[in-house]
């Protein structure tokens, strides 16, 4: 035997037994992992008796999965791998041009086949969708609170272009596109944000390359359309008034499509337009009881000493948002429960608001409300238009 | 528990190597039972007694078969106890693998002639049942026909028929292969680095190749037959021909390499069979340890091709009718097995012998494959109806109106490359330049070109090793957008 294969074969062997036995020795312990944002598989309890063995043995290979060590850098390892051959390795981040990426997660709002318009809402969603909407509008309208729908478009809505060539437009309608339809002869006052934000792409970038979400540039946008429409309804005090000068650019870590991929500290961000210090005059305050197990995330802002209060369904597209608009009101109570009706029951008659905004990604819209129950006050209102609506619509002939 | 994961990577294999070398040779046996036993009841908390009779029954059998005149039992003759050995192993396979299939089918006749149907609780399969009563199977035989030793040590016995590596998927190791290993067996620093190279070959075949092809597989054959587009119905097709092939072949390597650390020597399972030239070529190189099991135990015994041209067509028909069904219980198996059955009967015919062998070698290649590729859409598809229409869906019979489906959508640059190195590596690429560069390096006599060669080998073991490892990781990795606390 050559000497040099009896190298190889020693340190094959020596290299081999390491890689098996180090992600044995350095296993960790963590009970939350920050960069998949979720609690990780606790150890579990030993078998009692026969039955459980099979649920013990489940539970363990989920939490030696989760816990064996240099995990965190192999996942990185498999994606910086993937990407080298021009794909990110998971099902739920699609690599567009230019190291943009995009959410295609499809139990998250299937986004994918919205963009390819083959994931439609049905009749019956939609029906479900104008009947919900239209109810808490007939019903706000009764208490004389306005409200507003407010839809964030998907990032691919606004930046088609960086989308994965591969991937092709089967149909014509998107499902907001749907939505629009269904509301066209509706008294629901939809917020679309898709024309303003496209036309407004050429002022800079709205969105984040590595990021579901939009930019503080995106925001600020996104926050004029919305204050300039209550303006327009006698709403707030004054209009929108963020411009491009508010804001500089800088670097910063990848997004959440990035940590998705266990890789923001790779796929950097660079020239991201950044609020300056100083534009913002408005930051949030909890509240006393925001231990609230029913809405953890409740935030109430109060900004000014005049103006209207405002209740905000939320959800992590106002993250940025908040501060923008949050000035132009004196309160704004900011939740991130889910906007059934019976919720917005509650709320409207805790925090009595002026103002009423639903705000929806239009990923989401593929989440369907749920319907309105019978015997509700909401849903009575509701009726009570449509009786109104017909009375009015119907001409009685001259005697 | 599965070889590409990441419990057994680094949980189960470390300790399990650990434990065989720190012990004696006199616990060696015993403990790597122990262990084989565990690995299996680890995924078949309840099955592993089905196992375990099954490895007393047949220990029992060939200490009856070998018992000498005038102890109990004497009644019986050999082959009288052979049979009924047979019959029950072939009882146990027939219950656990075919009551739930019979039942269906009889409760479906039923129906359809109006009558009440039976009721039956459907029978879940013990994992590797195939491979371990057909081992099993040709332990007793072997001692039957005097070509093996009886093992009078039930441990022996026991490990022969349990042994952690090839127990799930195979290779069918025969009793005569090992039986001198499992009392004396050395291993040494090559065996092992050899082992190693083989069990890392045979991870990256699964990991790297099999299951991201598996994935697009899945999807496709997931598509109702009238949303498929010819280019998705190929595309499926291709993926799957590549899947099978890299994940069966994977473990047959991976099952090799883990015997060889162990110092076990098992059979070879795979030998390119996507090079082969006739479906008969196509069977002496496709999973050959079930292959030469079948040829052994079944069709010579039946006559082979000793008698008339009829009946060694009949009995090909009827080898490879109980091969498909072998493979699983359900019509498309079936199909399958007597499809290929039809093949080899049709390759034994003059006309064939007059024409596609004096075909020009690329279109012989094409010929083999096709056949093959054929089948293969039998074996994956849910239903027979499903299999032909998806046949019909290859060849542009029932083009679909409208189709969400795209198969452009699926061929990632990744994919991409995933089948055109899974084409390349299907044929004998690796051991023909293998072998060109250390016939070069011995032709030079330089300690400088094997130490290329040895560092460019150590470098694409290492690289293949923690690629296969990265995947594994990516698969417990489960991020959200938003927190999950």
């Amino acid at each position: 035997m050559k000497s040099s294969d009896r190298m190889f074969d020693i340190l094959l062997v020596l290299s081999f037994l390491v890689s098996l036995f180090l992600p044995l020795a350095t296993l960790r312990f963590e009970q939350a992992s920050v960069s998949e944002k979720r609690s990780l598989a606790p150890f579990p309890q030993w078998p009692k008796n026969t039955h459980e063995i099979r649920v013990f043995q489940t539970a363990f290979e989920k939490w030696f999965d989760d816990h064996f060590g240099g995990r965190h850098r192999l996942v990185q390892a498999y994606h910086l791998m993937s990407l080298a051959l021009g794909t990110t390795g998971s099902p739920r981040v699609l690599l567009g041009k230019d190291g943009w990426l995009f959410y295609t997660d499809p139990e998250d709002g299937n986004n994918l086949d919205d963009y390819r318009r083959t994931d439609p809402l049905t009749q019956d969603d939609l029906e479900r969708w104008r009947l919900v909407l239209e109810t808490k509008a007939a019903w706000l309208k009764s208490r004389g609170i306005a409200y507003f729908f407010i839809v964030v478009p998907n990032k691919h809505t606004i930046y088609p272009e960086y989308y994965s060539s591969r991937v092709r437009v089967h149909g014509v309608r998107s499902r907001l596109d749907q939505l629009m339809d269904a509301l066209k002869d509706s008294d629901v006052p939809v917020l679309d944000l898709r024309k303003p934000f496209l036309e407004a792409k050429v002022l800079g970038r709205l969105y984040h390359k590595t990021d579901t979400h939009w930019n503080d540039l995106g925001a600020a946008l996104a926050a004029n359309v919305i204050v300039d429409k209550l303006f327009s309804f006698g709403l707030t005090a004054g209009q929108g008034h963020y411009r491009v000068e508010d804001f500089f650019q800088r670097s910063a870590e990848g997004g959440d499509l990035a940590r998705m991929l266990n890789l923001s500290r790779i796929l950097k961000e660079h020239q991201v337009p950044v609020v300056r210090p100083g534009v913002l005059r408005c930051f949030d305050h909890n509240q006393d009881d925001v231990l609230n197990a029913e809405d953890p995330e409740l935030i109430i802002t109060s900004c000014r000493s005049e103006g209207k209060s405002a209740l905000i369904f939320r959800d992590s597209f106002f993250t940025r948002l908040r501060p923008f608009v949050s000035e132009h009101f004196r309160k704004a109570v900011y939740t991130m429960a889910l906007p059934e009706i019976e919720t917005l029951e509650r709320l409207v008659k805790e925090y009595a608001p002026d103002v009423v905004l639903e705000e929806r990604v239009e990923r989401y819209l593929k989440v369907l409300p749920k319907a309105p129950d019978p015997d509700s006050e909401p849903y009575r209102a509701y009726l009570e238009t449509r009786v109104s609506k017909a009375t009015h619509s119907t001409s009685v002939p001259c005697p | 528990m599965v070889f590409a994961s990441p419990i057994f990577l680094f949980l189960f294999l470390p300790l399990t190597l650990a434990g065989y070398f720190l012990l004696g040779n006199k616990y060696r046996n015993l403990y790597i039972l122990l262990v084989s036993l565990f690995f299996y009841a680890w995924g078949e908390p309840f099955h592993v007694g089905v196992m375990l009779f099954s490895i007393l029954f047949n220990y029992a059998s060939g200490l009856l078969l070998h018992r000498p005149c005038g102890t109990p039992f004497s009644g019986f003759s050999k082959k009288h106890i052979l049979t009924l050995t047979v019959a029950g192993n072939l009882l146990i396979l027939g219950y656990y693998k075919y009551a739930t299939f019979l039942m269906d089918n009889l409760n479906r006749g039923l129906t359809a002639l109006g009558l009440h149907t039976i009721p039956f609780e459907p029978v879940s399969l013990p994992l590797g049942i195939s491979f371990f009563t057909f081992q099993a199977m040709s332990y007793v035989i072997d001692v039957y026909r005097h070509h093996a030793p009886v093992q009078k040590n039930p441990l022996h016995c026991g490990l022969y028929i349990a042994l952690f590596p090839q127990l799930i998927a195979g290779p069918i190791v025969r009793y005569t292969q090992i039986a001198a290993q499992i009392t004396s067996r050395i291993v040494t620093l090559p065996t092992f680095s050899a082992g190693i190279q083989r069990f890392v070959f045979g991870l990256s075949k699964k990991v790297l190749v099999a299951n991201p092809l598996g994935r697009i597989t899945d999807i496709v054959f997931a598509c109702p037959t009238d949303e498929l587009s010819v280019g998705m119905a190929w595309l499926g097709l291709i993926c799957y021909t590549l899947q099978i092939y890299y994940d069966f072949s994977g473990y047959s390597d991976m099952a090799i390499g883990l015997g060889q650390m162990f110092g076990f020597r098992f059979p070879e399972n795979f030998d390119y069979p996507y090079v082969s030239r006739s479906l008969r070529e196509f069977w002496r190189r496709w999973h050959m340890t079930l292959s030469s099991w079948f040829r052994d135990y079944l069709y010579i015994p039946l006559g082979g091709n000793r008698g008339s041209t009829r009946r060694t067509v009949l009995n090909l028909w009827v080898v490879f009718f109980l091969c498909g069904l072998w493979h699983g219980a359900g019509w498309t198996f079936i199909v399958w097995g007597i499809f290929h059955g039809l093949c080899l009967s049709l390759e034994r015919t003059r006309l064939w012998q007059l024409t596609i062998p004096r075909l020009w070698r690329p279109l012989q290649h094409l010929y083999t494959l096709g056949l093959v590729v054929v089948g293969w859409v039998f074996f994956r598809s849910e239903s027979l109806p499903y299999a032909l229409k998806y046949l019909a869906c290859l060849f542009g019979f029932f083009l679909p109106v409208t189709t969400p489906h795209d198969a452009l959508l699926y061929c990632d640059p990744k994919t991409v490359w995933t089948l055109v190195l899974g084409a390349v590596f299907a044929v004998p690429i690796v051991p023909c330049v293998a072998q060109k560069l250390q016939n070069l390096s011995e032709k030079r006599r330089r300690a400088s070109s094997s130490i290329f060669l040895n560092t460019g080998r150590y470098l694409l073991l290492i690289s293949l090793f923690v690629a296969s490892a990265a995947h594994l990781a990516a698969g417990t990795y489960n991020p959200f957008i938003y927190f999950r606390f």
